[in-house]
């Protein structure tokens, strides 16, 4: 067991965002977080990794208490790609990915460090774009060096929020490809919050639903991907369609009861 | 460009990457010596009319005594008193603004960002005034009134406006908002102060506002040198870190292991003591602290470790170049480094933008 | 409704009876000591800015001012036609014979006015008649600089200069630019001048014995690096004034002052101190004991 999250509560002051959540990932795992808008997702990740401290609970990381990690010590095991990059300074790729290495670099970049950073921007396509300024890439190839600083710090788990939002057809794949093979490969755990189900049912072992705060169902996508839990997550009436082998939704038509039902639920 | 190359082995793209920062040491080397050749020919201008040998004769004097070189005390005087503390002063103080004018927007992400923004200025143009106008001073030193005064308001105002977006959490945007916000009220305290004055007073601070290296003397050099011996190792040290936080928000560099919260105020009170201990000797000289930083940007690139010492470098370039043309141009007339420099500044400043916005090396 | 001191001495020294000003600007209130009455009167704000409510509150027939100051959108502009403002300078040499005259014939002193213009003129139509025939080489070579910005000197355009050079000096600094520049210190080391003043703005002279300021600036400024080579600091000829000596209705006086430290010799006998004592006793009605003070440092050459 990788990630041990244990009956962990969040709240932004007064306002309880995350309840009783409780969750485990095996190593080599990718976990995909769905759910509607603030239904907890990007908190669920913030707390994986001490951007966030939860009110009440434990997450463990291999076995250790998060909270009683130091942040370099966090950082070596732990990867983590922000929604989405914000503009910065004029800096190039390789100095972006570089800092992935920050937690290992003392002030000297070794060459160690460098042959890992080139590695990286090889396997992501990127090399033509080494010492290329940051802020004039494109969304996919943003999005792919923020993975590639996640993945140069070499850790045992990445926390990606919504990697593939603001992508096109090709990125969306290529990003997700990216990240479920190395996830296979290295053995590292992948936990990703997404909002397109698809493309999570495509890739993922275990999707976790998280609706009003709480994990409503978690599985592999076969066992909770159907039409009953996402009439009940999202308030949407839709087909499930498993032809082609993953579970594959057709949306139909929002539910007008069931939102009504959810919102006196709420008051 | 690396779009001829199609086919980049993996081993090209570590060597491009260290060619690539050889070259920023490369450039900081080549501008380190086009700061010691400008403070040479520098120290042979002035209004009094020294030729290159007496300069050059005064100065070997002192620094080998027993070779026998002939000066006249004159010279000596001009080149060991008037010349060099100036220039020395324009190197330190112009090091000292930029380095921390760099550290500030760093540490905000934000390219507008000074330590002024956060009212050092401010506090320390009040803490003057209140010396000039009403004789008060926060520690009684008799000769110091003035500079001591400042020196401590700048702090207090910088601690007042981390206190109050302390309130907020301290983010850029809620420093900037006190910064402000204090800094009207410290400039309105200001002006209240220099209406209140007589016409002596209100001469004496419209002089102190306007920022001069006219003062400078070698005790002043030495104060400044040894808040920036220790400070300046600090500001690297947190290189990385400071890498780490201008590339993306809090949370990414929380991800990265940096604590941004502690960094930040580390950086920020690093920052306003260096600001603070040049400023109450030279008064408010402003630009350095926004412009050197960006101009090395442009030219070498956002990364702190090559940034700092870069910009402490252009930073004493600028302002010792712009206090020489100030006080050659109309010579014996000296015209505020101030002024100079935002005349010599702005139109490289706007070069640098139009001609190199979109690459870096 | 007098808004500077040059008018309220003029106008006291011409004969006008104290009750016959209405108020006064802000720079000449409190205890001043030459004019006690007239401080005591109500504030009108200053000279560049003044409190037209307070001015139309108190029904002057006639506010006087200077020439530049204050802008007239600050005061006739907005003033009832029935206050008028007369801008007399009242310090500057050229026009101050003139301008008494004028004030003369405003309040119907003429006689008086007559007689005091001469006697203010008195002393300086000595000097310039002794020094009208020194030569160019003979003439002092002067560097003046503002009592508290270092550096700071005057050049032509400026009233100091025109006081230095009306004296027989010559100002090192006549031909720079900007009418109160700072200047290079190397520069004034190598213009090794003759003779160095000060002016110390913020001592009045009047009424204020401390000597110290003036004692101050004048041993700081000769410690400055270098300093020691200008031939007025080896001979002990730098001096520091106090304000009141430099301008307005007292340069009569400065001149005589002046004149005494540029050439020592030639005015052996002017008595600067007793020619102040009867511009206070005899136009002020002040004693001179109980308001002099400490105007100079060092002492006059005897």
């Amino acid at each position: 067991m990788i990630i041990e999250v244990k009956r962990l509560h969040f709240s932004y002051g007064h306002r309880p965002v995350l309840e009783d959540i409780t969750l485990e990932v095996e190593k080599g795992e990718v976990v995909t977080l769905v759910g509607p808008n603030g239904s907890g997702k990007t908190t669920l990740l913030k707390c994986l990794n001490k951007i966030l401290k939860p009110k009440k609970g434990t997450v463990l990381l291999m076995g250790k208490d998060v909270s009683k990690m130091n942040l370099k010590e966090l950082a070596r095991l732990s990867g983590y790609v922000p929604q989405n990059g914000v503009r910065t300074f004029p800096s190039t790729v390789f100095d972006i990915v570089l800092l992935g290495r920050r937690p290992y670099i003392d002030w000297r970049v070794s060459s160690r460090d460098k042959e890992i950073v080139a590695g990286l921007l090889r396997l992501m396509g990127l090399e033509e774009m080494a010492l290329r300024d940051f802020n004039e890439l494109s969304g996919g190839e943003k999005q792919k060096v923020l993975i590639a600083r996640a993945f140069a710090q070499e850790p045992e788990i990445l926390l990606l929020d919504e990697p593939t939002s603001n992508l096109d057809l090709k990125h969306q794949l290529e990003v997700m490809n990216l990240v479920s093979s190395t996830a296979k490969e290295k053995g590292v755990a992948a936990i990703i919050s997404m909002h397109d189900l698809n493309l999570a049912s495509r890739f993922s072992d275990k999707m976790v639903f998280l609706r009003e705060r709480r994990i409503y169902a978690i599985g592999s996508p076969e066992e909770v991907l159907t039409p009953d839990n996402v009439r009940a997550v999202y308030g949407v009436e839709a087909v499930v369609n498993k032809d082609s082998g993953r579970p594959y939704i057709i949306p139909l038509e929002p539910l007008q009861a069931s939102k009504a039902a959810a919102a006196t639920k709420t008051a | 460009m690396a779009t001829e190359a199609r086919e980049i082995e993996f081993a090209e793209i570590k060597e491009l990457y260290t060619r690539f920062t050889a070259r920023k040491v490369v450039f900081i080397l080549g501008s380190l010596g086009a700061l010691v050749a400008l403070s040479l020919y520098a120290t042979t201008l002035g209004s009094a009319r020294l030729g290159i040998g007496e300069v050059s004769s005064a100065v070997f004097a002192r620094i080998f005594p027993f070779a026998g070189i002939e000066t006249t005390s004159f010279a000596d005087v001009v080149v060991w008193h008037l010349r060099l503390p100036r220039i020395a002063m324009g190197i330190v103080a112009g090091a000292g603004l930029a380095v921390s004018g760099a550290a500030m927007q760093g540490i905000m992400r934000n390219p507008l960002v000074s330590p002024f923004t956060i009212g050092v200025s401010s506090g320390a143009a009040l803490g003057a005034s209140l010396a000039i106008v009403l004789g008060f001073s926060l520690v009684g030193a008799e000769k110091a009134v003035v500079v001591t005064n400042a020196f401590l308001c700048a702090l207090l105002t910088a601690f007042l406006v981390y206190g109050l977006a302390r309130m907020r959490g301290v983010t850029g945007e809620s420093l900037i908002l006190a910064g402000i916000a204090v800094m009207y009220f410290a400039s309105a305290a200001t002006s209240l102060l220099q209406y209140l004055a007589t016409e002596e007073e209100l001469q004496a601070v419209v002089f102190w506002l306007f920022g001069s290296l006219t003062g400078a003397t070698w005790e002043n050099v030495l104060v400044v040198t040894v808040i920036l011996f220790f400070c300046l190792p600090f500001l690297m040290r947190y290189s990385w870190d400071l890498n780490v936080m201008a590339s993306g928000g809090d949370e990414v560099a929380t991800s990265l292991g940096v604590n941004a919260a502690r960094v930040r105020i580390i950086t920020l009170i690093v920052a306003t003591f260096i600001t603070a201990g040049i400023i109450c000797f030279t008064g408010i000289i402003g630009f350095v602290c926004l412009v050197a930083p960006h101009i090395t940007r442009l030219l070498i690139g956002a990364d702190h470790r090559f940034l700092f010492p870069c910009s402490c470098i252009l930073g004493a370039i600028l302002l010792v170049g712009a206090d020489t043309v100030g006080r050659t141009v109309f010579s014996p007339v000296v015209i505020p480094v101030g002024i100079v420099l935002s005349f010599i500044g702005v139109p490289f400043f706007v070069f640098l933008l139009m001609t190199r916005r979109k690459e870096y090396f | 409704m007098v808004l500077s001191s040059d008018h309220a001495v003029a106008l006291k020294c011409i004969g006008v009876s104290p009750d016959e000003v209405a108020g006064i600007s802000k720079y000449m209130a409190g205890d001043q000591p030459i004019l006690p009455e007239i401080s005591k009167k109500t504030q009108v704000g200053s000279s560049f800015e003044p409190n037209l409510e307070k001015i139309v509150e108190l029904k002057p027939q006639v506010v006087f001012t200077y020439v530049k100051w204050p802008d007239p959108e600050k005061l006739e502009r907005k003033l009832p036609d029935e206050i008028r403002v007369v801008r007399l300078d009242l310090y500057n040499p050229e026009t101050m014979e003139r301008e008494i005259k004028l004030l003369g014939r405003i309040f119907g002193k003429e006689k008086e006015a007559e007689e005091y213009a001469e006697f203010w003129f008195s002393k300086i139509r000595e000097i310039e008649e002794k020094i009208k025939d020194l030569k160019e080489e003979e003439r002092v070579r002067v560097y003046y600089e503002h009592g508290s910005k270092p550096y700071h000197t005057c050049s032509q355009g400026s009233g100091y200069h025109q006081l230095i050079e009306m004296v027989g000096g010559i100002n090192i600094a006549r031909g720079l630019v900007g009418g109160y520049p700072e200047v290079d210190p190397e520069w004034v080391i190598q213009q090794n001048p003759d003779v160095i003043v000060r002016d110390l703005y913020e001592h009045s002279g009047f009424g204020n014995p401390d000597l110290q300021p003036l004692q101050e600036a004048t041993e700081s400024l000769k410690e400055r690096p270098g300093f020691g080579e200008i031939k007025a600091v080896k001979e002990g000829r730098v001096y520091t004034f106090a304000h009141s000596l430099w301008g307005g209705a007292f340069k009569n006086i400065g001149a005589c002052f002046l004149a005494k430290v540029f050439y020592p010799e030639l005015f052996k006998d002017l008595d600067p101190e007793e020619y102040l004592r009867k511009h206070l006793e005899k136009y002020l009605g002040v004693e001179y004991e109980k308001v002099k003070g400490a105007f100079i440092y060092p002492e006059l050459p005897n």
